[in-house]
Parts: C-alpha cells; structure tokens; sequence
C-alpha cells in the first residue's frame, strides 16, 4: 500500500494535467484495496463493476452507456447458438457499421467520442476472442468476458496492448497474489519512469530535421526518434501494471527492447503482445498453410514467405488500429518502407540464425562469458541499435523525401559529433554487457516452492525498495520547481516535464496553422496522436468554417477577407471589418483630428485567435485607453489591428508598409513572438517551392547565396536558410523602423509571451531583443505578464496554446502598463502613470 | 505407423530438440518439465520447427493454434499433445 500511496503521488505530481488519467489511477487504487479483501468470487465482477465507472467517470454517462451496450451486443453477437462462421459474419456486419460512424460517413453526433474507446476494446480482441472461441483453448463466463474487453485502464489510453485473451484467462490468480501486486507495482513504477524519459527526450532532445547539421546531429535526430518509443513502452508497463494488482498476472510487454542484439531478437523484445498476436492469428496460420501450398519448397523458402505475408498483414494492421482511433487512414511510403525492410532484413536474419548460429542454452551460466563473447554482443547490439535507429528515423518521417534530405549533413563530421556518436555507441554497448542477456519476464511461470523461499528477499523485498527508491527520486527535484530561485534553469525543466506540453516545433507549427486540422498531421508523433485522440469535437484546435480567412497564391498565404465571419468549432466567431481587419469598423483610412492612432501588426496571438470580437488585448487597451482619456491630449484613442494568422516577420513588414502606414499611424507596434527565426525560415522556403516571387530582393539575393531553389528539398532548404535567418530578422526590423520613420511614426517593438511556460531558448528572444534594440524601436517586454499565474487554464484550449480571454486581459493589463511606464509612450496618454496604474507592478525591461 | 509409447514420445521429442537447438548442452539438463517457450530456448520459429518435426515424426496433423505455449512449453506437454492426437 505504501509503494501505491507513493506511486499515486507520482502520478498526482506529473500527471496533474491528465484528469482521466488521474481519475483512473485514484479509482485503481480505492478499487485495488476493496477488491484485495473480498472473496475471490467477488473479484472479477468487482473488477467489471469498476471498470463500467471508470468508462463512466471518464467519458460521460450517456457514453459509457453507448460503449457498454455497442460492446456487449458485440459480445452476445459471439455466443448466439448459429455457426461459428455466421457469427463472425454478424461481427463483421456490426464492425462495417462501426466504420461507418467512425469515418464520419454516418453523423453520430455526440455519440462520436465513445466509437475510438469501443473500437480501442474491441478491434483486436475480437480477433483473439473469436480465435479462442474456435479452437475451445480458453474458459468462457460472462464476467471474464467483460473484464477482457472492458478493462478500466482502456478508457484513458485508446492505444492498449495486444491482450490475448487466453494468457488473460490462464494468468488470473495464477501465482501468490502479493507476488501478483508486487509485480504490477514493479511495473507501474517502470513506466512511469519511461513516461517522463519520454517527456525529456520529446522537449529536450529531438531535433527538428531542418536543424540536422552534421553527423552528430542526424545521428542524434535518428537516436531521439528511436527514444519516442518510450511513450508507448512506458503507456503499456503502466497499463499491465495496474492489470496486476486486480490479479491478472499478465507477462511483460516490451523487454530491454534498446539493447536487442538482432532484428530477431528486437522484434522478440519490442511490444511483445503485438508479436505473440502476429504469431497466433497471422505467423502460424500462414505458415501452416503456405507449408501444404507449397510443399516442393524448401523450408527456408516456405519461412520466407510466412514472414514477408505476415509483415504486409503487420503494416495493414497498424493502418487498422490507425484508422479506429483516429479516423482516417495510416497509409504512406514510409510507413510502408519501414515494414517492408524490417520484414525482410528479420526474415533474412532469421534463416541467417538458425543455419549458422545454435547458441541457446538452457542456463546462462557466468563463467560462459568470455572477453570475446561479450565484445561480440556489444558490437551486435550496437549494430542493431544504430540500424533500427535508421528505420524508426524512416518512419517517423513526413516523406521519405524529409528523410533523404537530411543525409547530405552526414558529411559533416567534428570532434562533437565524433564524441557524441561514439559516446551513445559505447553507452549502448556497455549496456548490452551489463543487461541485455535477460531473459524477458514470464511472470506468468510459477516458480517452484523450495526456490520460492530461498528469493523471498530478492522476490518480495527488493522489488518494492526499488518502487519506493524510485518514486522518491521522481518526487524529489520537484522542490526545485516550488523554490526556482534555488536553480530556475532545473525548475524549468521541471516545469515543461510535469506538463507533458507539446514541445517548441510542434507548438508553433500547431499555432501558426500548420496541423490546422490535426487528422492531417501526417508524422507519427505520439504527442500529436494523443492531442488528437483527446481533443473534443469542439475544440477550438480543430478546423473551423467560415470566409473571413482565405488562401492567397502569394507569400503571404492568408489574407483576411472584409465583412466576413470564421467560425470556430467552439462555437466562437470572428468577425472582419469593412477594411479586411479582425477588428472594429468605424476606423477611417483618413485619420480624423484628434485622434492619437496605433496600428498594430501581429500573428495569431494578435490578432485574437479561438477569442470572441472585443476582447483581444489590442480593443482592451483601446478601450482602457478611451475610458480613461480626459481629452486633454487627444480627443479619441484608436488602436487598429493589422494582425493575420499565421503571418511572419516578413509578413507583418509587408502588412506594415502596404496596409498599416496608409491609415496613418502616429505609432506603430510590431508585436514579436518566440518563433521570429523560425517563421523566417519556414516561409522562406514555403515561398520558394511554391514558386512565389518573394516579396523583397534582398530576400531573393539570400536565397541565391543560400544555394536554395525550388528543387531544393524543403529539409534541405531550411537547414541551409538557417544560419540566414538572424540577417533576415534584422533587416526586417530595420526596415519596419526605418519606414515608420520615413512615415514619421514613432516604432515600438512589443514582445508577447505564451501562456503555456514553454521552455524555448532564451538566448534567441534575447537575440531578438536585441536586434530591435538595434533598429532603435522603443522595447515593450510582456514577457512576465502570466509570471505566477496558472498558464495552462490561460490557453484557448488543451490543444491550442493562443491566450485566451482571460490571457487577453491580463495581456491588456500589462501593455497598459508598459505603456505608462515608458516616457517617450506615456507622453501619450490621457493621465499620469502613477493615477492610472491598477496594478501597481515595477516595470521591468530587459 | 506402428504403435509407440509415451516415453518413446517423448525421449525422440527430447533427442531432436537437443541436437537441433540445444547441442552440447547436458542431456540430464533437459527434463520433461524444463521450460523451454517461456525461458526463451524456443522462439516462434523454433516452435514451428518443433511442431513440423512431430507432424512427421509421428504422422500426425496439429493445427495452428497448438503451437502455443501450453503445448510447446516443456517435453512434457508436447508429448501429451503427440499421445492425444495418435490414439
């Protein structure tokens, strides 16, 4: 109980975030304790009764119902007393009806949340259930057969090991039940610790491929790739953890899977369910067959074929699984390469096995292991490594084209990269040595008596020192996220592990548009998977209707469209004005008399995106400004907004100088965001491959002597525009100022944060602050403005990281103040900055 | 095929798996009862070797599904499954 209490506080502290997950993890714990002390008779239904509240709590009651009933007509379909075959008909007709509501073919309304958690519980273990049915290999009872398919875990992670139903069946109870728990506990704690690796590597370690420079980094790029499989391997240790401790002793599910020393054993030791249900339904039946078919064939020959038949049933599937729970179809050339080359290359390694290498033994004794025998599986393991590494690269890829592009860098080799590649080399070597002979753990084999006593320590004791050791340094570094003065670098670290956010390139690709509907978002990223599987059908992250925002053939992509609305799936609306600016009519192109104007050019965070008409920061300060003027400087304030989603640097020069400086401004705010390099780069390469003429010349000389043109591959392209983009950035902010100048209005440069604490790199917003320093704008610095506040109830959505309302108005508050606090603006406003400030906060510039 | 016995079974079963997976291995190692699926001796290929050997061996026909663990896991089980299918 103790070790769960800590594991609970684990889950409390890093998970805070994830109310399902925690749900699920308190009602596991209260449920673990009430059903330990009941009769055994009482357990599994107890287990069912659980998980049906667990569906509830988790989607809703109407839901949970919908779940609960499709699944057991599903179930009582299976036992009608019709032929087999007519039965597995009636599934299939009932599965076909299912993809249809899944699809979106047949509108099921609200129903549409609970068709990927139905799916998720029955798209393969029908298959097992039925294989089962069939050969009469495993017992069947009402309650087992709703603790399968409704295990309480599945409600919070749709993707869930393979459990095959007979090993459900043949390991409940099989074995000491403090053993059994100890083991779930074992393995909770295990994936806990993968879960926030995962974390670490997804924010820290993964590189964008247009970052890849040299060998070190497409090396590392390719290694980050690989180490993204933790989420899954975490998610399913947990998931059968928290099997355990309701007696289901279920076997491992992923062993040691990064120090495989073959294809064969990778594919032995990686989702080890996935293989075992590859093997039952697929492998076997295959072989069996293409044995009989095939009987001139020599049996290398007949394995070949099995293997190659049950890898393109593999890809398949997967796009099967895909397609349940997102939707929409798994289908590409790296997907389809991935499987193919790992079909062959575990194919030719298993004929390469089992002609030249007889090495099993029954025992592993010690005094076996020579100098060369270890070097020999070091070097194996590397080579594994380093090969699967490629692949999972290959796969994690947009188009095999992204991935091609990246390879030229490798030519590049210095000291770090050297280092860097021969010190993960050797890590993984001495890793191998160390603990990749293993065996993986069949918790499911019940040792003998006699051995059972002389392992009572190593059985019972140590495993649960381990949990606890390892629960205690998980909680431990969170004081220094409480005391971030102590080491603010490590409490934002912390930070961004404890939130599970998305990292820098997918936040601001998800903010300036690019996944505008997350179904297309084409790269397996877990992260993105799992944003989409958790996103309402009305989050404002999904697409929206509407003719405000159009496409344009040029660089600029959008423009906004005068007079018209966008919808967002939340139900809010935006509106554009007579001029074709997200914001209010009744600004004249003349500027009247009196009137002290601002124009305001912005992205998305700006122009106020997923927030209703009126209250973006820009109207707030306008109406804080006209609220308090007391005519004694200008009659009206007017704050006009030149913001477009989605708009870079270049962008908001070109909106400044074709659209902005024609109102005539007396004031201009250029307002910055973390991704100016970023944004620089990206459109400049989106530019140039659709064949746009870019807007500037300069842009067009950068180019050239960047190498970069339409052929270029857009990876390439972007690694070789990089090293340009603090220049670019700077003649933006030149020109910006140099024609307001010209225009005689006065610059101002404003830097908006993001509500979401996002760990970007620092030294490049210093970059950009000082490059407008540079230009000689005037800095308003709001980057403290969500200082001490809860950041992550200030988002439009869990999905989208643009501010909110809320965020808006603390936005608000803060320019205001910024404003009164700079001498050369506040010589502007209606009153005194001391008889207007509210908030009574220092200012603070940079 | 002439009527063999169960210990005939199983010491061709015991005879075929030494040689083929386990050689120079301690023949009194091997037992009826040693685990050999779960402790990772046989893998899925291994085991299908295994099943097409008893097919010929003793002219019998195993389906798919009785390669599984709890038939292929020790000599033991694998001999039973052999009996089964020829009386």
């Amino acid at each position: 109980m103790g070790q769960l209490g800590l594991l609970a506080l684990v889950v409390h502290a890093y998970c805070k975030e994830e109310a399902a997950l925690c749900h699920i993890v308190q009602l596991t714990l209260f449920g673990f304790v009430v059903h330990h002390f009941l009769p055994p008779a009482w357990r599994m239904p107890f287990f069912v009764a659980m998980s049906l509240v667990a569906l509830g709590l988790v989607l809703g009651v109407a839901n949970a119902a919908m779940v609960v009933s499709s699944g057991l007509v599903l179930i009582g379909v299976c036992h009608l007393p019709i032929a087999f075959g007519a039965r597995v008909l009636l599934v299939s007709l009932l599965g076909a009806v299912l993809v249809a509501f899944q699809a979106g073919w047949v509108d099921t309304g609200g129903w549409a949340v609970a068709w990927p958690i139905l799916a998720s519980m029955f798209c393969f273990r029908m298959a097992m259930y039925l294989y089962d049915m069939k050969t009469q290999q495993a017992p069947f009872g009402f309650w087992r057969s709703l603790a399968y398919f409704f295990m309480s875990p599945n409600v919070c992670f749709p993707l869930f090991p393979l459990v095959d139903y007979k090993t459900f069946c043949r390991t409940y109870y099989n074995d000491e039940p403090l053993r059994i728990y100890q083991s779930g506990a074992t393995w909770i704690s295990r994936g806990l610790v993968q879960l926030l690796l995962y974390r670490v590597v997804y924010q820290f370690l993964l590189i964008d491929p247009a970052q890849v420079d040299s060998a070190g980094d497409l090396f590392w790029y390719m290694v980050a790739s690989f180490l993204l499989y933790l989420k899954i391997s975490g998610t399913f240790h947990l998931i059968v953890g928290m099997l355990h401790l309701f007696g289901f002793n279920l076997p491992e599910t992923h062993h040691r899977w990064l120090l495989a020393s073959s294809f064969v054993d990778y594919w032995q030791r990686i989702n080890i369910y996935w293989k075992e249900f590859m093997a039952k339904l697929v492998f076997y039946p295959v072989h069996f067959r293409m044995s009989n078919w095939l009987q001139g064939w020599r049996a290398s020959s007949v394995l070949m074929v099995s293997v190659l038949v049950s890898f393109f049933f593999t890809w398949l599937l997967h796009s099967y699984q895909w397609f349940w729970i997102r939707g929409t179809y798994l289908l590409s050339w790296p997907d389809a390469l991935f499987w193919s080359i790992l079909a062959v290359l575990l194919a030719v390694n298993m004929l390469w096995q089992e002609k030249f290498v007889k090495r099993r033994r029954l025992k592993q004794a010690a005094n076996q292991r020579t100098l060369k025998s270890e070097l020999s599986l070091a070097g194996r393991t590397v080579l594994t490594f380093v090969a699967i590494c490629v692949l999972w690269s290959l796969w994690g890829a947009e188009s095999v084209g992204d991935w091609l592009a990246m390879w030229p860098q490798a030519t590049r080799v210095g000291p770090r990269d050297v280092g860097l590649i021969g010190g993960v080399l050797l890590a993984v070597g001495l890793g191998a040595v160390a603990m990749g002979r293993s065996h993986r753990e069949w918790t499911e084999k019940v040792k003998a008596p006699a051995k059972q006593e002389e392992d009572a320590w190593a059985q019972r004791w140590w495993p649960g020192v381990v949990v606890a050791g390892s629960c205690l340094l998980l909680l431990a570094p969170l004081k220094y996220e409480v005391r971030s003065h102590i080491n603010p670098q490590l409490a934002s670290v912390m930070t961004s592990v404890r939130m599970n956010k998305l990292n820098r390139r997918d936040t601001a690709m998800l903010n300036r548009g690019y996944y505008e509907d997350l179904t297309e978002a084409k790269r397996f990223n877990p992260q993105l998977f799992e944003l989409y599987t958790k996103m309402p059908a009305n989050d404002v992250g999904r697409q929206g209707t509407g003719e405000a925002i159009k496409r344009v053939p040029d660089f600029r992509r959008k423009v906004l469209v005068p007079s018209k609305t966008y919808r967002f799936q939340n139900g809010v609306e935006i509106r554009t004005n007579a001029h074709g600016l997200r914001d209010r009519e009744g600004y004249d192109l003349r500027k009247p008399d009196g009137v002290l104007r601002i124009a305001v050019v912005g992205s998305s965070e700006v122009m106020g995106w997923g927030v209703p008409d009126g209250e973006t920061f820009e109207n707030l300060v306008e109406d804080r400004l006209n609220a308090q003027n007391d005519g004694s400087k200008f009659e009206r304030y007017e704050l006009i907004n030149f913001s477009v989603t989605g708009y870079g640097p270049i962008e908001k020069l070109m909106m400044a100088e074709q659209r902005a400086l024609g109102f005539d401004p007396d004031v201009l705010f250029y307002v910055a965001n973390n991704s100016e390099y970023q944004w620089v780069t990206e459109r400049m390469v989106e530019g140039v491959q659709a064949g746009w003429k870019l807007p500037y010349d300069v842009l067009d000389e950068l180019i050239h002597e960047a190498k970069v043109d339409r052929t270029t591959h857009k990876v390439l392209a972007q690694g070789r525009l990089k090293p340009y983009a603090p220049q670019v950035l700077s003649w933006v902010y030149q020109r910006v100022a140099t024609l307001c100048r010209e225009h005689e209005v006065y610059p101002v440069w404003v830097y908006v944060p993001q509500p979401d604490g996002e760990p970007f790199d620092r030294g490049e917003i210093r970059a950009f602050f000082e490059e407008a320093r540079k230009s000689q704008f005037t800095i308003l610095d709001l980057s403290d403005a969500f200082k001490g506040m809860d950041q992550a109830s200030m988002r439009v959505s869990k999905t989208d990281g643009h501010p909110n309302v809320e965020a808006h108005r603390v936005l608000a508050d803060c320019l205001y103040r910024k404003i009164q606090a700079e001498p050369q603006l506040s010589r502007y406003l209606p009153i005194a900055p001391s008889a207007a400030s509210t908030a009574g906060r220092e200012v603070d510039n940079p | 095929m002439a009527t063999v016995t169960e210990a005939e079974v199983s010491r061709a079963i015991k005879e075929y798996i030494l040689e083929e997976f386990l050689p120079g291995e301690n023949p009194e190692e091997l037992t009826e009862d040693t685990p050999l699926v779960t402790s990772g001796v046989l893998d899925s290929v291994a085991t299908l070797k295994v099943s097409m050997f008893l097919q010929k061996k003793f002219g019998i026909k195993l389906a798919a599904h009785e390669t599984d663990v709890e038939f292929m896991n020790t000599i033991g089980s694998m001999t039973k499954l052999v009996c089964d299918k020829l009386k």
